[in-house]
Protein backbone atom coordinates (compact mmCIF):
# COMPACT_ATOMS: atom_id res chain seq x y z
CA UNK A 1 0.00 0.00 0.00
CA UNK A 2 1.67 2.92 -1.08
CA UNK A 3 0.65 6.82 0.23
CA UNK A 4 0.87 10.06 -1.29
CA UNK A 5 2.67 12.80 0.70
CA UNK A 6 -0.16 15.03 1.00
CA UNK A 7 -2.02 11.34 2.58
CA UNK A 8 0.44 11.09 5.28
CA UNK A 9 1.02 13.13 8.88
CA UNK A 10 2.91 16.37 8.70
CA UNK A 11 5.91 14.89 10.04
CA UNK A 12 6.07 12.06 7.70
CA UNK A 13 5.63 14.74 5.17
CA UNK A 14 8.44 16.97 6.69
CA UNK A 15 10.76 13.63 6.93
CA UNK A 16 10.33 12.82 3.34
CA UNK A 17 10.74 16.80 1.85
CA UNK A 18 13.87 16.75 4.13
CA UNK A 19 15.19 13.74 2.45
CA UNK A 20 14.68 13.94 -0.93
CA UNK A 21 15.72 17.87 -0.97
CA UNK A 22 18.76 17.43 1.04
CA UNK A 23 21.67 16.93 -1.63
CA UNK A 24 24.22 18.87 0.43
CA UNK A 25 27.22 16.93 2.06
CA UNK A 26 27.32 15.56 4.93
CA UNK A 27 23.95 16.07 5.29
CA UNK A 28 22.72 11.70 5.16
CA UNK A 29 19.70 10.67 6.05
CA UNK A 30 20.03 9.79 9.34
CA UNK A 31 20.83 13.28 9.78
CA UNK A 32 17.76 14.25 8.44
CA UNK A 33 15.30 11.95 10.11
CA UNK A 34 17.26 12.66 13.28
CA UNK A 35 16.14 16.63 12.84
CA UNK A 36 12.75 15.66 11.99
CA UNK A 37 12.72 13.99 15.43
CA UNK A 38 14.05 16.69 17.44
CA UNK A 39 11.52 19.10 15.64
CA UNK A 40 8.75 16.18 16.94
CA UNK A 41 10.22 16.00 20.11
CA UNK A 42 10.42 19.87 20.57
CA UNK A 43 6.95 19.92 19.93
CA UNK A 44 5.32 17.79 22.08
CA UNK A 45 7.22 19.08 24.80
CA UNK A 46 5.72 22.41 23.76
CA UNK A 47 2.70 21.03 24.05
CA UNK A 48 3.09 19.61 27.43
CA UNK A 49 4.39 22.67 28.92
CA UNK A 50 1.39 24.49 27.27
CA UNK A 51 -0.65 21.37 29.15
CA UNK A 52 1.28 22.42 32.42
CA UNK A 53 0.75 25.94 32.17
CA UNK A 54 -2.93 25.87 31.54
CA UNK A 55 -3.65 23.29 34.35
CA UNK A 56 -1.18 26.21 37.12
CA UNK A 57 -3.17 28.66 35.87
CA UNK A 58 -6.49 26.71 36.62
CA UNK A 59 -5.50 26.09 40.30
CA UNK A 60 -4.12 29.15 40.84
CA UNK A 61 -7.47 30.54 39.87
CA UNK A 62 -9.26 28.22 41.69
CA UNK A 63 -7.37 28.48 44.89
CA UNK A 64 -7.21 32.08 44.77
CA UNK A 65 -11.44 31.75 44.50
CA UNK A 66 -11.33 29.37 47.43
CA UNK A 67 -9.23 32.08 49.27
CA UNK A 68 -11.13 35.17 48.25
CA UNK A 69 -14.72 33.63 48.88
CA UNK A 70 -16.28 34.46 51.73
CA UNK A 71 -16.13 31.29 54.33
CA UNK A 72 -18.50 28.75 54.52
CA UNK A 73 -19.53 29.92 50.67
CA UNK A 74 -17.61 27.23 48.65
CA UNK A 75 -18.72 23.64 50.48
CA UNK A 76 -20.82 23.88 53.34
CA UNK A 77 -24.13 22.86 53.79
CA UNK A 78 -27.66 24.54 53.44
CA UNK A 79 -27.72 26.76 56.30
CA UNK A 80 -24.00 26.01 57.78
CA UNK A 81 -20.32 27.89 57.29
CA UNK A 82 -17.19 25.88 57.34
CA UNK A 83 -15.24 26.57 60.30
CA UNK A 84 -11.78 25.32 60.55
CA UNK A 85 -10.66 24.28 64.39
CA UNK A 86 -6.76 23.91 64.82
CA UNK A 87 -5.18 22.32 68.09
CA UNK A 88 -1.62 22.21 68.89
CA UNK A 89 -0.66 18.58 70.43
CA UNK A 90 2.68 17.61 69.36
CA UNK A 91 2.26 14.47 71.33
CA UNK A 92 -0.89 13.08 70.40
CA UNK A 93 -1.66 10.15 68.56
CA UNK A 94 -5.34 11.23 67.92
CA UNK A 95 -7.34 14.39 68.29
CA UNK A 96 -11.05 15.20 67.84
CA UNK A 97 -13.45 17.13 68.21
CA UNK A 98 -16.75 16.95 70.25
CA UNK A 99 -19.54 19.47 71.02
CA UNK A 100 -23.10 21.13 71.15
CA UNK A 101 -23.01 20.66 67.33
CA UNK A 102 -21.98 16.29 67.35
CA UNK A 103 -24.39 15.92 70.34
CA UNK A 104 -21.29 15.82 72.26
CA UNK A 105 -19.69 12.89 70.59
CA UNK A 106 -16.07 12.72 69.42
CA UNK A 107 -16.79 12.18 65.88
CA UNK A 108 -15.23 14.78 64.22
CA UNK A 109 -11.16 13.74 63.51
CA UNK A 110 -8.80 15.98 63.44
CA UNK A 111 -5.32 15.69 60.87
CA UNK A 112 -2.42 15.90 61.51
CA UNK A 113 -0.27 18.47 59.29
CA UNK A 114 2.99 16.80 58.48
CA UNK A 115 5.18 19.66 57.93
CA UNK A 116 3.88 21.93 61.06
CA UNK A 117 2.46 18.91 63.36
CA UNK A 118 -0.90 21.18 63.95
CA UNK A 119 -3.98 19.19 63.88
CA UNK A 120 -6.42 20.52 62.13
CA UNK A 121 -10.65 19.75 61.30
CA UNK A 122 -13.52 21.51 59.44
CA UNK A 123 -16.83 21.22 60.26
CA UNK A 124 -20.17 22.88 59.14
CA UNK A 125 -21.74 25.13 61.91
CA UNK A 126 -24.96 26.41 61.74
CA UNK A 127 -24.56 30.47 62.93
CA UNK A 128 -24.53 30.91 66.53
CA UNK A 129 -23.09 30.12 69.84
CA UNK A 130 -21.22 26.88 70.24
CA UNK A 131 -20.02 24.88 72.86
CA UNK A 132 -17.12 22.00 72.35
CA UNK A 133 -14.08 20.22 73.82
CA UNK A 134 -10.99 18.81 72.26
CA UNK A 135 -10.63 14.65 72.91
CA UNK A 136 -6.83 13.56 72.82
CA UNK A 137 -6.06 10.21 72.36
CA UNK A 138 -10.00 9.40 72.88
CA UNK A 139 -9.50 9.80 76.78
CA UNK A 140 -8.21 13.46 77.54
CA UNK A 141 -11.06 16.38 77.26
CA UNK A 142 -9.33 19.56 77.34
CA UNK A 143 -10.69 23.41 76.27
CA UNK A 144 -9.43 25.04 73.24
CA UNK A 145 -7.44 27.98 73.99
CA UNK A 146 -8.26 29.54 70.88
CA UNK A 147 -11.98 29.63 71.65
CA UNK A 148 -13.74 32.84 71.82
CA UNK A 149 -14.37 31.75 75.60
CA UNK A 150 -13.91 29.29 78.16
CA UNK A 151 -17.33 28.94 79.97
CA UNK A 152 -18.79 26.95 82.69
CA UNK A 153 -20.05 23.95 81.93
CA UNK A 154 -22.34 22.99 85.20
CA UNK A 155 -20.76 20.03 85.63
CA UNK A 156 -17.92 21.80 87.40
CA UNK A 157 -15.53 21.80 84.09
CA UNK A 158 -15.18 24.15 81.63
CA UNK A 159 -16.14 23.85 78.04
CA UNK A 160 -15.03 26.07 74.94
CA UNK A 161 -16.98 28.52 73.70
CA UNK A 162 -17.35 30.17 69.90
CA UNK A 163 -19.96 32.49 68.23
CA UNK A 164 -20.17 31.77 64.40
CA UNK A 165 -20.95 34.58 62.63
CA UNK A 166 -22.37 35.28 58.90
CA UNK A 167 -18.63 35.23 58.09
CA UNK A 168 -17.82 32.48 59.83
CA UNK A 169 -15.03 32.58 62.79
CA UNK A 170 -12.59 35.40 62.57
CA UNK A 171 -9.01 35.15 63.29
CA UNK A 172 -6.63 37.18 63.66
CA UNK B 1 -35.29 40.05 60.47
CA UNK B 2 -35.62 37.29 58.03
CA UNK B 3 -31.90 36.13 59.46
CA UNK B 4 -33.18 35.62 62.59
CA UNK B 5 -35.75 33.55 61.97
CA UNK B 6 -33.43 31.57 60.23
CA UNK B 7 -31.22 31.36 63.11
CA UNK B 8 -33.82 31.11 65.46
CA UNK B 9 -35.05 27.82 63.05
CA UNK B 10 -31.66 26.39 62.62
CA UNK B 11 -31.54 26.50 66.67
CA UNK B 12 -34.65 24.95 67.21
CA UNK B 13 -35.76 23.33 64.55
CA UNK B 14 -32.86 20.95 63.01
CA UNK B 15 -32.76 17.36 61.86
CA UNK B 16 -31.59 16.41 65.57
CA UNK B 17 -33.88 18.76 67.43
CA UNK B 18 -37.11 17.18 65.54
CA UNK B 19 -36.25 13.78 67.03
CA UNK B 20 -37.20 12.47 70.31
CA UNK B 21 -35.11 13.23 73.00
CA UNK B 22 -35.23 9.51 73.87
CA UNK B 23 -34.15 8.42 70.35
CA UNK B 24 -31.05 11.21 70.04
CA UNK B 25 -29.86 9.75 74.07
CA UNK B 26 -30.04 6.39 73.04
CA UNK B 27 -28.21 6.96 69.54
CA UNK B 28 -25.81 8.26 71.86
CA UNK B 29 -25.25 5.20 73.70
CA UNK B 30 -26.97 6.37 77.04
CA UNK B 31 -28.30 3.50 79.20
CA UNK B 32 -31.85 2.83 79.84
CA UNK B 33 -31.74 4.10 82.80
CA UNK B 34 -29.80 7.27 82.39
CA UNK B 35 -32.30 8.52 79.62
CA UNK B 36 -35.34 7.35 82.53
CA UNK B 37 -34.12 9.83 85.11
CA UNK B 38 -33.13 12.72 82.43
CA UNK B 39 -36.30 12.44 80.79
CA UNK B 40 -38.44 13.04 83.89
CA UNK B 41 -36.85 16.56 84.08
CA UNK B 42 -37.74 16.80 80.12
CA UNK B 43 -41.48 15.62 80.97
CA UNK B 44 -41.40 18.23 83.92
CA UNK B 45 -40.26 21.02 81.50
CA UNK B 46 -42.62 20.27 78.81
CA UNK B 47 -45.46 20.40 81.41
CA UNK B 48 -44.45 23.78 82.13
CA UNK B 49 -44.49 24.93 78.55
CA UNK B 50 -41.00 25.42 78.22
CA UNK B 51 -38.60 24.72 75.60
CA UNK B 52 -36.99 20.70 76.01
CA UNK B 53 -34.17 21.68 74.04
CA UNK B 54 -31.48 22.99 75.97
CA UNK B 55 -32.34 20.31 78.53
CA UNK B 56 -31.79 17.70 76.12
CA UNK B 57 -28.13 19.35 74.88
CA UNK B 58 -27.21 19.57 78.45
CA UNK B 59 -28.30 15.87 79.32
CA UNK B 60 -26.13 14.65 75.99
CA UNK B 61 -23.39 16.70 77.59
CA UNK B 62 -23.48 15.08 80.75
CA UNK B 63 -23.73 11.82 79.07
CA UNK B 64 -20.45 12.28 76.97
CA UNK B 65 -19.01 13.35 80.35
CA UNK B 66 -20.34 10.25 82.39
CA UNK B 67 -16.47 9.32 82.86
CA UNK B 68 -16.18 12.32 85.56
CA UNK B 69 -19.74 13.67 86.40
CA UNK B 70 -22.46 10.98 88.17
CA UNK B 71 -25.99 11.20 86.44
CA UNK B 72 -27.31 12.73 90.06
CA UNK B 73 -25.16 15.77 89.22
CA UNK B 74 -26.34 15.70 85.26
CA UNK B 75 -30.22 15.88 86.97
CA UNK B 76 -29.37 18.58 89.17
CA UNK B 77 -28.08 20.73 86.38
CA UNK B 78 -30.79 20.45 84.66
CA UNK B 79 -33.47 20.73 87.53
CA UNK B 80 -30.79 24.32 86.94
CA UNK B 81 -31.60 24.65 83.64
CA UNK B 82 -35.28 24.43 84.16
CA UNK B 83 -35.47 27.34 86.47
CA UNK B 84 -33.40 29.11 84.30
CA UNK B 85 -35.63 29.07 81.42
CA UNK B 86 -38.58 29.45 83.82
CA UNK B 87 -37.04 32.83 85.23
CA UNK B 88 -36.01 33.63 81.56
CA UNK B 89 -39.54 33.17 80.33
CA UNK B 90 -40.75 35.63 82.88
CA UNK B 91 -38.32 38.43 82.30
CA UNK B 92 -39.32 38.34 78.44
CA UNK B 93 -43.13 38.62 79.61
CA UNK B 94 -42.22 41.22 81.83
CA UNK B 95 -40.48 43.20 78.98
CA UNK B 96 -43.47 42.89 76.75
CA UNK B 97 -42.96 40.19 74.74
CA UNK B 98 -46.15 38.11 75.96
CA UNK B 99 -45.78 35.10 74.67
CA UNK B 100 -41.79 34.52 74.17
CA UNK B 101 -41.09 31.94 72.01
CA UNK B 102 -38.75 28.86 72.41
CA UNK B 103 -35.60 30.40 71.07
CA UNK B 104 -36.17 33.95 73.46
CA UNK B 105 -36.73 31.78 76.45
CA UNK B 106 -33.35 29.58 75.81
CA UNK B 107 -30.88 32.50 75.02
CA UNK B 108 -32.71 34.13 78.38
CA UNK B 109 -32.05 31.44 80.62
CA UNK B 110 -28.49 31.09 79.08
CA UNK B 111 -27.71 34.20 79.42
CA UNK B 112 -28.72 34.43 83.22
CA UNK B 113 -27.06 31.23 83.60
CA UNK B 114 -23.62 33.61 82.11
CA UNK B 115 -24.40 36.09 84.85
CA UNK B 116 -26.12 38.56 82.81
CA UNK B 117 -28.29 39.88 85.38
CA UNK B 118 -32.19 40.25 85.62
CA UNK B 119 -31.94 43.98 84.64
CA UNK B 120 -29.68 43.00 81.40
CA UNK B 121 -31.93 40.76 79.95
CA UNK B 122 -35.14 42.90 80.69
CA UNK B 123 -33.13 46.01 78.90
CA UNK B 124 -32.01 43.47 75.90
CA UNK B 125 -35.79 42.10 75.05
CA UNK B 126 -36.92 45.92 74.65
CA UNK B 127 -34.38 47.06 72.86
CA UNK B 128 -34.86 44.44 70.65
CA UNK B 129 -37.24 45.10 67.76
CA UNK B 130 -38.51 41.68 67.46
CA UNK B 131 -38.49 38.72 69.59
CA UNK B 132 -35.32 36.58 67.53
CA UNK B 133 -33.41 39.86 67.54
CA UNK B 134 -34.14 39.67 71.08
CA UNK B 135 -32.63 36.35 71.92
CA UNK B 136 -29.79 36.99 69.26
CA UNK B 137 -28.33 39.64 71.29
CA UNK B 138 -28.93 37.83 74.55
CA UNK B 139 -26.81 35.35 72.77
CA UNK B 140 -24.17 37.37 71.85
CA UNK B 141 -24.20 39.55 74.85
CA UNK B 142 -23.46 36.17 77.53
CA UNK B 143 -20.62 35.35 74.82
CA UNK B 144 -19.19 38.92 75.12
CA UNK B 145 -19.62 38.54 79.18
CA UNK B 146 -18.10 35.21 78.78
CA UNK B 147 -14.94 37.10 76.99
CA UNK B 148 -14.20 38.95 79.79
CA UNK B 149 -15.94 42.19 78.56
CA UNK B 150 -17.65 44.13 81.57
CA UNK B 151 -21.05 43.14 81.66
CA UNK B 152 -22.18 46.83 81.28
CA UNK B 153 -20.11 47.38 78.33
CA UNK B 154 -21.37 43.89 76.56
CA UNK B 155 -24.78 44.51 77.02
CA UNK B 156 -24.21 48.21 75.66
CA UNK B 157 -22.43 47.01 72.69
CA UNK B 158 -25.56 45.10 71.64
CA UNK B 159 -27.90 47.81 72.45
CA UNK B 160 -26.24 50.19 70.32
CA UNK B 161 -26.22 47.41 67.98
CA UNK B 162 -29.77 46.65 67.76
CA UNK B 163 -30.47 50.47 68.10
CA UNK B 164 -28.24 51.25 64.87
CA UNK B 165 -30.60 48.23 62.84
CA UNK B 166 -27.81 48.43 60.29
CA UNK B 167 -27.44 44.87 59.85
CA UNK B 168 -28.58 42.00 62.13
CA UNK B 169 -26.22 39.74 61.01
CA UNK B 170 -23.48 41.88 62.51
CA UNK B 171 -24.43 40.98 66.09
CA UNK B 172 -22.89 37.36 65.55
CA UNK B 173 -19.71 39.09 64.20
CA UNK B 174 -19.81 40.84 67.87
CA UNK B 175 -17.73 37.93 69.50
CA UNK B 176 -15.30 37.42 67.13
CA UNK B 177 -14.34 41.47 66.41
CA UNK B 178 -13.84 41.67 70.18
CA UNK B 179 -11.38 38.77 69.96
CA UNK B 180 -9.75 39.92 66.99
CA UNK B 181 -9.37 43.64 68.94
CA UNK B 182 -7.82 41.65 71.91
CA UNK B 183 -5.34 39.85 70.27
CA UNK B 184 -4.06 43.05 68.49
CA UNK B 185 -3.69 44.11 72.09
CA UNK B 186 -5.94 46.33 73.37
CA UNK B 187 -6.50 46.30 76.93
CA UNK B 188 -10.32 44.67 77.50
CA UNK B 189 -10.64 47.72 80.07
CA UNK B 190 -9.88 50.61 76.51
CA UNK B 191 -12.26 48.47 75.19
CA UNK B 192 -15.02 48.60 77.31
CA UNK B 193 -14.23 52.13 78.08
CA UNK B 194 -14.93 52.84 74.39
CA UNK B 195 -17.93 50.77 73.98
CA UNK B 196 -19.36 52.90 77.50
CA UNK B 197 -18.56 55.96 75.98
CA UNK B 198 -20.92 55.52 72.78
CA UNK B 199 -18.13 54.43 70.78
CA UNK B 200 -18.26 50.78 69.55
CA UNK B 201 -15.39 48.43 69.55
CA UNK B 202 -11.90 49.35 68.07
CA UNK B 203 -12.21 49.29 64.30
CA UNK B 204 -16.05 50.59 64.18
CA UNK B 205 -17.86 47.79 65.01
CA UNK B 206 -21.38 48.27 66.81
CA UNK B 207 -20.93 51.75 67.02
CA UNK B 208 -24.26 54.13 67.76
CA UNK B 209 -26.59 54.53 65.51
CA UNK B 210 -25.95 56.71 62.28
CA UNK B 211 -26.68 60.34 62.96
CA UNK B 212 -26.01 59.81 67.06
CA UNK B 213 -22.86 61.41 68.32
CA UNK B 214 -20.95 59.37 70.56
CA UNK B 215 -20.56 60.66 74.21
CA UNK B 216 -17.12 61.36 74.08
CA UNK B 217 -14.08 59.71 75.50
CA UNK B 218 -10.81 59.38 73.74
CA UNK B 219 -10.57 56.85 70.60
CA UNK B 220 -8.16 54.05 71.24
CA UNK B 221 -5.16 52.92 68.85
CA UNK B 222 -4.10 49.33 69.52
CA UNK B 223 -0.21 49.04 69.89
CA UNK B 224 2.18 49.53 66.50
CA UNK B 225 -1.03 50.73 64.21
CA UNK B 226 -1.68 54.23 63.09
CA UNK B 227 -5.02 55.97 62.37
CA UNK B 228 -6.05 55.38 58.93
Amino acid sequence: MTHEPEQLGAAHRDLIRLVLDDDRPGRGVDRAVMAVLRDRQRARRWRMQAWLAAAAGLMVTLGLGVWLWPDGATEAPSGTILVQFEFTAPDAERVQLAGSFTAWQPTAEFTRHPATGVWRVTVPLAPGEHEYLVVLDGARWVPDPAAHALVDDGFGQTNSLIVVGPRGVVRS
Amino acid sequence: MMWHWLLAAALLSGPMAAQDPAARLRAAGATPEYIQQVTAEFAEAARDGLPVEPLVRKALEGWAKRDRVPVERVVTVLAQVRTRLTEGRELARGAGVSTPPDALVTAAGEALGRGLSTDDVRELVRAAPTAPEAATGLMVAASLAAQGLERAAAVRLVHDQMASRADGQSMLELPSALADVLARGVPMSDIARQILAGGGLPGGIGGPPPGVPPRGGPPITPPGRGSR
